[in-house]
């Protein structure tokens, strides 16, 4: 089964030509597609002046119309095994290829210090890095599914493990220990040490896990091993990344971020593995 | 020339080369280091002015610590026994390759 990873036009170009070569394919969405911040959009051919969320809708419908399963879930980690294992906030779900049309990446969240420590104690994947913080202090910066996700596998490695929400409130279970104070700095020079609340209080810690909103086409590609590029992922000419059968297309890739671009990849994609579905079997 | 596979114990003499010592901290079960392993071995069929040590955290937890290992893979460069570059994360050819000259 193909499984994309996005919804935005990428996603759903890809989607609808795999769908109609009678391919099995699924989509995860968290509907969080940088589209819908378009107001208006005047350049897209065919769609005279439409604003970003009806264009994304009217995408999400000829999906439903295609009856492509749509997965309203946050994809969490891909793990790359025989097959590959997408995990979600929900459920575990195999896939023999996927596509990342996954947007572009976010920025690291503008704390002082915390760039400068990336690898010395700051990283952005817990599954790859939570073994070097066997029996020690770690902190998860973020508040939504996926901080708490890596918090929850943090838990059986550390010692200790707080949530920092970084002045969001949060309602979780009483047993994590978090704290929402806004962040001022990351202490440390040449590793982490710990972090200074804008409040002056200090929480000693040796690592820190950025897992802010849902892991963005950068950390995906981090925690399974596919080669980016200043925050986009890197493919050869047919759209293939470093990982046999894990495509990229649209603002994930290199290049102008715009809708005919996105869905010309998807395109692209939707061909290459529709050409090696055939030649498979 | 060939990749050496270092343990604890002999993670020091192996650093003591006339060529430049390329060393790979990675472990089994680690994603990317499966990404960064074709492109190690490339290099030690390509190049003999390079030496490439690689050390699996999971058996060589002294060296790891000692050198501060945080991320994997982690690739360092020691010219002359000392360490002269670090690079955390999956990275190009092009990118080692760049390490391995400076």
């Amino acid at each position: 089964m193909i499984a994309i990873i996005g919804s935005g036009p990428a996603g759903v170009s890809c989607a609808l030509y795999i769908a109609r070569a009678n391919i099995p394919v699924i989509v995860f969405t968290n509907h969080k597609s940088s589209l819908l911040k378009s107001k208006a959009i005047e350049n897209y051919y065919g769609t005279g002046k439409i604003s970003g969320e009806e264009l994304y809708y009217q995408g999400i419908e000829d999906l439903k119309k295609l009856n492509v399963p749509i997965y309203e879930e946050e994809v969490l980690n891909i793990v790359w095994q025989e097959d590959f294992l997408i995990e979600t906030n929900k459920k575990s779900y195999s896939a023999e290829s996927i596509v990342l049309a996954t947007g572009s990446s976010k920025k690291a969240p503008n704390i002082p210090n915390l760039s400068n420590l990336e690898g010395k104690g700051v990283s952005y994947c817990a599954t790859c890095d939570g073994f070097f913080f066997k029996n020690k202090k770690v902190a998860v910066i973020g508040s939504e599914d996926f901080a708490l996700h890596e918090l929850e596998y943090l838990k059986n490695i550390v010692s200790e493990v707080t949530l920092l929400t970084n002045g969001k409130r949060i309602t979780c279970d009483s047993s994590i220990l978090k704290k929402e104070t806004p962040i001022q700095k990351i202490l440390g020079e040449n590793k982490v040490e710990g972090v200074l609340f804008e409040d002056n209080t200090t929480l000693e810690v040796d690592g820190i896990f950025i897992a802010n909103n849902y892991p963005d086409s950068n950390i995906l590609a981090k925690k399974v091993g596919i080669l980016t590029m200043d925050g986009e992922i890197n493919v050869n000419h047919s759209m293939e990344t470093n990982i046999p059968k894990i495509f990229a297309c649209g603002d994930a890739v290199k290049g102008t971020k715009q809708i005919a671009k996105a869905v010309h990849e998807g395109m692209q994609v939707a061909l290459q593995i529709i050409n090696d579905y055939k030649k498979s079997r | 020339m060939e990749i050496i596979h270092a343990k604890d114990e002999t993670f020091s003499n192996e650093l003591q080369a006339d060529v430049p010592v390329l060393v790979d901290f990675y472990a089994d079960w680690c994603g990317p280091c499966r990404m960064l392993a074709p492109t190690l071995e490339e290099i030690s069929s390509e190049r003999n002015n390079v030496k490439i040590v690689k050390v699996n955290v999971d058996e060589a937890e002294k060296v790891a610590q000692q050198f501060g290992i945080m991320s994997i893979p982690t690739l360092m460069v020691f010219k002359n026994g000392k360490e002269v570059s670090k690079k955390v994360g999956l990275c190009s050819k092009e990118e080692i390759m760049d390490m391995i000259s400076l």
